[in-house]
């Protein structure tokens, strides 16, 4: 059997069977609770909170997945010496980083799938107490699943940018501190180049503005990745720029594999 | 052919700006149907050896050979079981789902692996324990999954690093007669160890190791010499050695 799957699949049930998996997942359903009740609060947009409620907590899950569970379990193999169990048999460490990240990537699109499910259950019980609450307009589930589908890719992007990290540095809370900087700034760095070409008060070179806007594809664009609004709004989806973010996101995490690989490739495992 | 062949290994470790020369134009043989036990003491370099037989560090200079295979090919490490010094696993996996990824990767049917996984865990007395995630097992527990798991492809070459260390000496007595069949059917071990008497007990040839470079390599007898025992034979040598 392919050593790959192999790994994948220890890689998932040890990451199912952690106790912060539980914890994590009750949080979100905590939030999910939150969600009832608060769209009793709002008597306008009832739409637009329960999209935006719903989104913070899958945000908040597969974050705490990612820094928790997966730089958690990386950094163990490798500093605890766990990985001699697994690359001490015939198989490389490439397949030994693919199936790391196979089994991250199934442990994210399962808790995903199931939040996800539990959040509509939330939706509707919200919308269900609430006569006249209406679904956001132009609601189609072949839109919230493209938010969903793009939110889950930007994931897989901090996921890949995790490793990356926790493979070149020494320990955990470096791994996560660089990793939060990325997720950090791949969110915020785009708002800043709206604000410098929009702003009216503020003379800026275009040649500044330009080297913003490459940083902002360099970090990875992770807003460029969200599509809340449109879906709350009931806006269009472009089908164009869908296409290109998404294998914009695709090209992102292979080459943050490859560095990956490469740096691993080499690390003395001791 | 040798089974294993350390060929003129050098390692250095860096830390900041300094060096240490951890193996210093290594040269070794073991031979196939032996027993071997590296000795030499704490820091010597044996587990750094070890780790670079198993490809998880890189040597500056020279090779490894496994059956001929160089240690960086990965099929090397299909004719090896090794266990670590300190064996680490999943930690909510069971002693089954354990063995069944080594059995797995290392090229078995899941039948071969239930059969062979029920007479090895039988053997090292863990039956009870296999529906248990390993999370719940002591150190000496752990030990000895580690040995299952490097003996349930049956394969022809034993690393140990250290197997000893940390069981009573009822599991002692059990992983030496593990040992000693594993020999009988003409198969090599080769491993580390601090617990001369074991070495006494098991050993064809040992090699020893003091500052990355090798003393001795050869007989039991050879190395005692005039010495009533092996532990005053190597606390001798090494002493002379550090004081020189
Ligand atoms: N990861 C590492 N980074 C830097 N130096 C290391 C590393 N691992 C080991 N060393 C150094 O390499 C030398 C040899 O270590 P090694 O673990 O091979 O010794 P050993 O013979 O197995 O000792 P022991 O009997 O204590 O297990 C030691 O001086 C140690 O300080
Ligand atoms: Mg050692």
């Amino acid at each position: 059997m392919n050593p790959i799957w192999l790994i994948t699949k220890i890689t998932f049930k040890e990451g199912i069977r952690n106790r912060i998996l539980f914890g994590i997942t009750l949080l979100a359903l905590l939030l999910f609770a939150s969600n009832v009740v608060l769209t009793n609060l709002f008597s306008l947009e009832v739409g637009k909170v329960m999209v935006d409620l719903g989104f913070a907590a899958l945000s908040l899950a597969g974050l705490s997945i990612i820094f928790f569970l997966g730089i958690g379990m990386l950094s163990q193999d490798i500093h605890n010496k766990t990985v001699y169990m697994i690359v001490g048999r015939p198989v490389t460490r490439a397949q030994y980083v693919m199936g790391k990240f196979g089994g991250m990537t199934l442990l994210l699109f399962v808790v995903m799938l199931i939040l996800g499910f539990l959040a509509m259950v939330s939706f509707g019980i919200g919308s269900a107490l609430r006569p006249g609450a209406t679904m956001p307009r132009n609601f189609s589930w072949v839109s919230l699943l493209t938010t969903i589908g793009f939110h889950f890719l930007s994931l897989l992007i901090v996921l890949s940018v995790s490793f990356f990290f926790t493979v070149i540095s020494s320990s955990i809370y470096l791994a996560m501190l660089f990793t939060f900087c990325i997720y950090f700034i791949g969110h915020s760095l785009e708002t800043i180049v709206k604000v410098l070409i929009k702003g009216e008060f503020m003379e800026v070179s275009p040649w500044y503005v330009g080297l913003m806007k490459g940083m902002s594809w360099l970090f990875p664009n992770l807003s460029a990745f969200d599509l809340k609004a449109n879906l709350a709004y009931g806006l269009p989806y472009d089908g164009a720029y869908l296409i290109w973010t998404g294998l914009y996101g695709c090209a992102y995490i292979v080459i943050m594999f490859l560095l990956t690989l490469v740096i691993f490739k080499q690390k003395d495992l001791c | 052919m040798a089974e294993i062949l350390f060929d003129h290994i050098s390692k250095t470790f860096r830390y900041g700006f300094k060096r240490q020369t951890v193996l210093d134009n290594l040269t070794l043989d073991i031979e196939k149907g032996e027993v071997f036990g590296f000795l030499g003491p704490n820091g010597a370099g044996k587990s750094t050896s070890i780790n670079i037989a198993l490809d998880f560090i890189r040597a500056d200079s020279g090779r490894v050979l496994i059956k001929g295979t160089q240690a960086t090919d990965s099929n090397s490490r299909r004719n090896i079981g090794y266990m670590p010094e300190h064996p680490h696993f999943y930690e909510q996996l069971t002693p089954r789902e354990l063995l069944e990824f080594g059995g797995l990767t290392s090229g078995m049917t899941r039948n071969d692996i239930k059969t062979q996984a029920g007479i090895i865990l039988e053997k090292l007395e863990l039956l009870p324990f296999i529906y248990r995630p390993v999370r719940t097992f002591s150190k000496g527990m752990k030990q000895r999954i580690g040995l299952a798991q490097a003996m349930i492809h049956d394969p022809e070459i034993l690393i140990l690093d250290e197997p000893m260390s940390g069981l009573d000496p009822l599991g002692r007595r059990l992983i030496s007669r593990l040992i000693l069949e594993f020999k009988e059917a003409g198969k090599t071990v080769f491993f580390s160890t601090h617990i001369l008497n074991d070495v006494e007990m098991l050993c064809d040839r040992i090699g020893v190791l003091h500052k990355g470079k090798l003393l001795y390599c050869g007989d039991l007898q050879g190395f005692q010499k005039d010495s009533n025992t092996l532990e005053e034979a190597f606390v001798k040598e090494i002493t002379d050695r550090s004081t020189r």
